[in-house]
């Protein structure tokens, strides 16, 4: 007995010496642009997102060991994709502060940081105060345009042109062609988005709202559609705001078959009434799933449906 | 055998005490409208969507084909036929999404359906209060309502 545990020990710490030697470069490229934020803002985001969402990121004795140093490595590589603070003029105006809000969202559901990171870095953890202040700063950006006019011009530029009256209906990279039957179906909720200004209606096919009588949601059953449509807000001096320019409708389809790879739900976005498809390559599937993973525990969707 | 055991034990412990998410109540109860007034099956089409900002309500048009082309043409005057559905409900933020509001308690049903006598157009307005859908009696206020549901414009869809 004693002799197979010191050879068992013998082969663990030879392959654990063996390990080490197996090293992908973890390389910190120049910072081309820092975020800039109030002193109190930027440190939380350095003490809790910088190590994997920056170019600055600061290795710790325990993360340069084996196999801690493969996993600290893909997230770094992972991480930096998505969100690079270093590289913050990389990302158009809107965008960036739409990256805000979905870190701080990611924050709020206990998506970020990785459970596994703090765990080991501590100082990694958002307590509530921090959370209140970060969510103080982006409510600060929050702008009111009553009596934009250049909403409404937007919106009677749309009117006035032929945009989308092609025949042939535009088709996303994963193969998801624009279903303009949506007009025809019953809402799941609509939603205000002070955070970017848009009025939003979330509309669901028969399946979707048959699922939602029948509180048969999570999972949602195969054949869902939710087609989310978004518009400018359009706000008048007593607080009336309706729906200005249409930005964008957006597609969530379960198919637990077609759309495996991608959790069971396709995902597709075509923007402007050109109905553009959105994403440059296919792998646009994969910011979609980011940005719903908060929400694993409801089948990846956020929106609360209304009974109807 | 008792000590290997013990170790399956606590590995198995170790990997099973994860943080558990309680399972969520995903329907939004407060906003849903009471079955009994069957709204998706009215076969209406949604018209547009509409907020207060000083109130905090939100609102959402439905009507009928002749109520929706109506709307899509921003015609703002009584057409026979017509009939649209106008809900609103107090706001409150989403859970889900630092940075929304949602629909939450249902404050209100307001119908109006054109209709005529003797090649009059008649208007019949009716306002239900609540959850329960209570029938309000008084109809100060009723024009300004009317007027305020004719004039709505359809949201721009592609």
């Amino acid at each position: 007995m004693k002799k197979i545990i010191i050879i068992s020990a013998l082969v663990l710490g030879g392959v654990f010496a063996i390990m080490q030697l197996f090293r992908p470069k973890i390389e910190n490229p120049p910072v081309t642009h820092d975020f800039t934020a109030p002193p109190q803002v930027k440190s939380i985001l350095v003490r809790a997102c910088y190590d994997c969402h920056s170019n600055e990121t600061n290795l710790r004795w325990y993360d340069q060991i084996q196999p801690i140093y493969s996993t600290v490595s893909n997230h770094i590589k992972d991480g930096r994709k998505v969100l690079n603070f270093s590289e913050w003029d990389k990302l158009a105006k809107p965008d960036q502060k739409a990256k805000l809000w979905e870190s701080v969202n990611q924050i709020e559901q206990g998506a970020m940081p990785i459970a596994s990171y703090s765990f080991v870095h501590q100082d990694s953890h958002v307590s509530a105060q921090d959370l209140s202040i970060l969510k103080n700063y982006l409510q600060g950006m929050v702008k009111r345009d009553i009596g934009d006019t250049s909403k409404l011009n937007d919106l009677q530029k749309q009117y006035h042109s032929n945009a989308g009256s092609d025949e042939t209906l535009p088709k996303s990279l994963n193969g998801i062609t624009y279903i303009p039957d949506y007009k025809n179906w019953q809402i799941i909720s609509t939603s205000e988005r002070f955070d970017n200004g848009t009025l939003r209606i979330i509309y669901g096919n028969d399946i979707a709202v048959k699922a939602v009588r029948s509180h048969n949601i999570n999972p949602w059953p195969d054949g869902t559609i939710f087609a989310k449509a978004a518009w400018d807000e359009l706000e008048d001096k007593d607080g009336n705001v309706k729906t200005g320019a249409f930005k964008q409708v957006e597609y969530m389809i379960k198919d637990s078959k077609r759309f495996s790879k991608t959790n069971g739900w396709g995902f597709a976005r075509f923007k402007t009434p050109k109905l553009v498809p959105y994403g440059k390559t296919i792998l646009f599937t994969q910011e979609c799933i980011n940005c719903h993973k908060p929400m694993s525990d409801n089948d990846l969707v956020f929106t609360f449906p209304i009974k109807n | 055998m008792k000590s290997h055991s013990t170790i399956c034990i606590a590995v198995l412990f170790l990997f099973s005490c994860g943080p558990t998410k309680q399972k969520e109540e995903l329907i939004n109860t407060k906003a849903s409208i009471p079955e009994t007034f069957d709204i998706s099956g009215k076969n209406l089409k949604v018209i547009t969507t509409m907020l207060n900002r000083y109130d905090s309500t939100t609102s959402l048009l439905y009507g009928n084909e002749i109520a929706y082309q109506s709307a899509m043409q921003h015609l703002k005057k009584p057409s026979l036929g017509e009939k649209f559905t106008l809900i609103t409900w107090k706001q409150q933020s989403d859970k889900h999404w630092f940075g929304a509001n949602i629909p939450g308690d249902l404050l209100a049903v307001e119908i109006l359906e054109v209709g005529n006598n003797q090649q009059k157009t008649e208007l019949h307005y009716r306002k239900l209060l609540g959850k329960s859908l209570t029938p309000v009696t008084d109809t100060l206020g009723a024009s300004d309502r009317v007027n305020f549901i004719i004039s709505q414009e359809a949201s721009l869809t592609p």
